[in-house]
């Protein structure tokens, strides 16, 4: 039986520490993360400052690439599980990483139990499809469903649309 | 019977609907109020009171509640507004449905046409004909009046249930012709209107 040095058995067991303590730590992150505790900054009384958080990730083979994502410059904890976001931009991406749509809003509310931002305040919206743009000014709130990709835009809206509606095609 | 009046200069050729713009250069702001400073830049603008749902994975839009769509070349009012342009493995297709008290001002090379119904539904597709990696694209873009459709421009009057307009063809159809009324004086641009030409002798 082969008894190795001493000497290495220690720098396995070192990287072993150094592996756990690794992976320790990224899962404390991703805790910290889905939590919505990921405070960049100081803690002011509930306010934390400077929130960012991955709400959703692609199917494999595309599971590192982010769904949607939702940050703002402060956060502070709500009622029954809530998160309520100050000067929020929520951004959903396509699978290639390009952004899909981008909501900007004063204050809104994450639910993480039902996986929703909403808000009661106004907002301001764009979307990019092919050639065209949507940019949406609304007064009076908005509502996401993350699980269907499902987006309220409430009471008075202005849609401008920049681009042809229509897919001009000359074959 | 279907009767099938094909008016194409007069509502068809440079016709617009649904903010799909094609003659740009015969607009006037003056030539029509209703659509006079609505939109710049070639932008379309909806405005809606009630909002809309977006199911943005579907490429679906509902606006609710006096919807109102300018356009350089385009008005339309009416309380449901639906936008729907799925992406597709290839080909295109989009589909525009506008219900309940619906009004369209466009203007074309023959100035401002005014129409309205209970729904309209304007269909852009275009689908290859040919197995790939052949290529044979078929474009269709129909409008489809329904529920006490009417038509009205300086050529002339039009009701019938449902008026039918090939954009593609520029004619304007309708199974049902109710009733029409036609301005003799610029009538001279329709199909049909103009004296047949022949080689033989006027007696």
């Amino acid at each position: 039986m082969r008894i190795e040095p001493p000497t290495n058995r220690k720098a396995t067991m070192t990287a072993r520490v150094v592996s756990c303590a690794a992976m320790l730590a990224a899962a404390c992150a991703l805790g910290l993360v889905f939590s919505g505790a990921l405070a960049t900054g100081q803690t002011v009384g509930n306010l934390v400052k400077g929130f960012k958080a991955p709400l959703e990730f692609f199917d494999p083979p595309h599971a590192l690439q982010m769904r949607s994502y939702l940050e703002g410059s402060q956060s502070e904890m709500g009622p029954n599980g809530t998160v309520i976001i100050h000067n929020a931009k929520l951004q959903t991406f396509n699978v290639d990483g390009s952004i899909e749509m981008m909501v900007n809003a004063p204050q809104c509310v994450y639910d993480y139990g039902s996986h929703v931002v909403h808000s009661d305040g106004p907002l301001q919206l764009q979307m990019w499809d092919q050639n065209r743009a949507f940019q949406v000014q609304g007064s009076n709130g908005f509502y996401w469903q993350q699980t269907n990709s499902y987006l309220i835009v409430s009471n008075q809206q202005k849609t401008t649309i920049s681009g042809s509606l229509t897919n001009t095609f000359t074959p | 019977m279907r009767k099938i009046f094909a008016i194409s200069l007069a509502l068809g050729a440079g016709g617009l609907l649904f903010a799909q713009s094609q003659s740009t250069g015969s607009f006037a702001p003056g030539d029509s109020p209703a659509l006079a400073g609505a939109s710049t830049n070639g932008e379309t603008l909806i405005f809606s009171d009630k909002g809309f749902d977006a199911y943005y994975k579907l490429k679906t839009i509902i606006y609710h509640d006096n919807v109102r769509v300018f356009n350089p070349q385009m008005k339309l009012t009416c309380e449901l507004l639906t936008v729907e342009s799925p992406e597709l493995p290839e080909g295109k297709f989009n589909r525009v449905t506008a219900e309940t008290n619906v009004v369209i001002d466009w203007v074309d090379d023959n100035g401002t046409n005014h129409a309205t119904a209970d729904k309209a539904v304007y269909t852009y597709t275009l689908t290859n004909l040919a197995k790939l990696p052949e290529l044979r694209w078929e474009t269709n873009s129909l409008v489809v009046l329904s529920g006490h459709p009417y038509v009205t421009n300086k050529i002339g009057t039009w009701n019938g249930d449902p008026i039918i307009w090939d954009r593609i063809r520029a004619v304007i159809s309708t199974p049902s012709l109710s009733k029409s009324s036609i301005n003799p004086t610029n009538s001279s641009k329709m199909f049909g209107t103009e004296p047949p030409k022949t080689n033989s002798t006027p007696k």
